[in-house]
């Protein structure tokens, strides 16, 4: 087994006030050396103040930032050994390609004719050899990103904070930017925190997951861990469509958990510790893991009646209704057929999944 | 059939309407400026070529106007001086200004809106008013002289503060500063505070940001700011006047006593040119300076 990779910057109990009110609550983050973490969570959840704070354009109101095991909280911002490539890209359009990109050593008083040969290597890592010479204004947008990704990797930071990099683009040039990024992050085995509010995104890029919400940490983990075993309702609700459904545990084993609830007895797993009898919380079953058709076995299976089925492309989505229990509905997702998968509303079937695609969350 | 020509009618009307709306609008648009500001300036023009013999203004066209500027020794001195003298109003204002734009842009929130705009205010009062109050300050019998010799810091009052060249160029750039505050102000708000952060995350100091980035970045608005001022001293006649006694000519007031007191109103309007062609060339290296990066 491969050793724990080591920590680089720690956040410990970092909060942060503004006047009244506070937009980071104690917050405990360990970033490991080398990984690409992405910050996942809507406006105002903190993921900013949190990459704003290990930059050190702001300081905590309360914990510590760790860099090495050593607290950095004081250190001012031109110090650390961190860049970041900002949202809107805030470039300095009086200057060059080559400026911009130079900019960090030129302001270390690094040789001129050493930042140019590292500027033509960060030109030419970002695929825009032969730019130097041109304003930011004559570039693209997606130009512009990687003007700033050039900018913020030529100093070979420890860390790379990247603030929602790629909002302003549109969805062909995410996708491609979101690939190269990570290509990058490979090329260089720099540590990057890439801040975003789209699941997608988050779950596509990185190694590890950090999903906040209001000024807290929900969950840190791998995008398969946030997405089938998510901690919390909360987590389970922000990455796509999933069935909820309420139920106690009946009794906790080492193979698994078994669950009432009002639709009939359910067998789950949870990786969270301290899952006892008696705990009230929800069912977790993602739409794509539902089987049905009465020839299906899953250890969970409910009688089903359809209540519709529509066309959405590479899916088809599915809306039962349990039959014993009509309050009861339920999404499935089907990968769509040519032939279409005969499935007339009304029609009564059984709804299959299997133990391990069913998960526990307590309330 | 009928119907429908009628409606042909209609939108033809409305058409030749609405294309004759637009004529008569973009002919207003040209009319008033060409009216009010460039006519004035080609009489002015075709009057500086005309000459006044005996009292009498002759309108045959001729350059002894302008062979008289450059020949009489009276003259170029004076103007040249003068743009010396505004110059250093420029500089002078720029110097005072750009601080206090700085810390204006500097103060968070909307207050600095309210504070810019009691740098401004001024504007609002009345020119000699202003000058006045100056020149109570910095008379013989004025408030400066009057603390320093309080105070004991001199026996007899200083007479160097007014009436002079000095007191011209310091009084027009404590009456100017509003103009060039502004310019530069706007300069430094439009600078996106994510550039800055970005500077300092590079890890530039705060004197390398200023140097590297706020500086260039704000450089448009201050060359901008010293053209103003620049231009507005060029022009007055009021204040070298009021605060600058005998030693204090001015290029303005030369061309104030052709008009007022000479009578000779073809040699002003010469001057004048001379005046505006300064002003033209200074306008001319600002647009110069102000279009040199594609931002």
């Amino acid at each position: 087994m491969d050793e724990m990779p080591k920590t680089l910057v720690e956040l410990r109990d970092v909060a942060k006030r503004y006047g009244g009110t506070e937009v980071l609550h104690g917050v405990n983050l360990a970033l490991r050396d080398g990984e690409f973490m992405t910050v996942l969570g809507p406006s105002g959840s903190g993921k900013t103040t949190i990459l704003r704070i290990i930059g050190g354009l702001i300081r905590p109101s309360g914990g510590a930032v760790f860099l090495d095991g050593v607290d950095i909280s004081a250190m001012p911002i031109n110090q650390r050994p961190f860049n970041t490539v900002f949202q809107d890209y805030a470039l300095f359009p009086h200057m060059t390609v080559a400026a911009n990109v130079g900019y960090g050593l030129t302001v270390r008083g690094v040789a001129r004719a050493e930042i140019r040969k590292k500027v033509d290597e960060a030109l030419h890592l970002v695929a825009l050899d032969g730019f130097g010479t041109r304003y930011p204004a004559e570039l693209s947008g997606g130009q512009q990103q990687r003007v700033a990704l050039a900018r913020a990797i030529i100093c070979q930071p420890r860390l790379i904070l990247l603030d929602e990099p790629l909002g302003a683009l549109d969805a062909e040039l995410r996708r491609q930017m979101q690939r190269f990024l990570k290509q990058i992050q490979r090329e260089i085995r720099t540590t990057f925190l890439f801040i975003t509010h789209d699941q997608e995104e988050a779950v596509t890029i990185a190694d590890r997951i950090c999903v906040m919400n209001r000024g807290g940490i929900e969950q840190i983990g791998s995008p398969r861990e946030v997405y089938y075993r998510p901690a919390n309702e909360y987590v389970a609700r922000f990455f796509g469509d999933n069935n909820l459904i309420d139920a106690t545990v009946a009794d906790s084993g080492a193979d698994g958990l078994r669950l009432a609830s009002a639709s009939g007895e359910f067998r789950a797993r949870t990786s969270l510790a301290g899952i006892a009898r008696g705990q009230a919380g929800k069912v977790l079953v993602r739409p794509e893991a539902i089987v049905l058709g009465d020839a299906a076995g899953g250890q969970n299976r409910i009688r089903v009646r359809i209540e519709d089925a529509s066309f959405v492309g590479p899916v088809s989505q599915v809306r039962v209704r349990a039959v014993a229990k009509p309050d009861l509905a339920l999404l499935v997702k089907l990968p769509s057929r040519a032939e279409g998968i005969l499935l007339a509303p009304g029609s009564e079937m059984e709804a299959s999944w299997s133990e391990s695609e069913c998960h526990f969350v307590p309330a | 059939m009928s119907l429908r020509a009628g409606i042909d009618v209609a939108e033809l009307d409305e058409g030749r309407r609405a294309r004759s709306y637009r004529i008569a609008t973009t002919a207003l648009a040209y009319l008033i400026p060409g009216v009010f500001i460039l006519l004035p300036l080609i009489l002015f023009l075709v009057q500086s070529f005309y000459y006044v013999d005996h009292g009498k203004e002759v309108h045959e066209l001729t350059l002894r106007n302008y062979v008289r500027f450059f020949n009489d020794a009276a003259f170029v001195p004076v103007f040249l001086r003068t743009c010396i003298l505004c110059l250093a109003v420029a500089v002078i204002a720029v110097a005072f200004a750009y601080p206090v734009a700085y810390l204006l842009a500097s103060i968070e929130g909307r207050r600095k809106y309210v504070f810019a705009l009691a740098f401004v205010i001024p504007l609002m009062m009345s020119y000699i008013i202003k000058i006045y109050a100056i020149r109570a300050i910095l008379g013989s019998n004025g408030f400066l002289n009057r603390i320093l010799l309080a105070l004991g810091i001199i026996d007899a009052p200083l007479t160097f503060l007014i009436f002079n060249l000095q007191a011209v160029a310091l009084t027009l750039a404590i009456l100017l500063l509003p103009f060039a505050i502004l310019p530069i102000f706007i300069a430094l708000e439009r600078i996106p505070r994510n550039v800055l952060d970005a500077s300092a995350d590079l890890g530039a100091s705060a004197w390398q940001t200023f140097r590297r980035v706020i500086w260039p970045l704000s450089l448009q608005g201050t060359v901008v700011a010293a053209t103003f001022t620049f231009v507005l001293a060029l022009g007055d006649f009021v204040t070298p006047q009021m605060v600058g006694g005998t030693s204090g000519m001015t290029f303005g007031r030369i061309i104030y006593s052709q008009f007022g007191f000479a009578f000779n109103w073809p040699f002003g309007a010469a001057l004048s040119v001379v005046l505006l062609a300064l002003v033209l060339v200074a306008l001319a290296i600002t647009g110069l300076v102000t279009r040199r990066h594609p931002s």
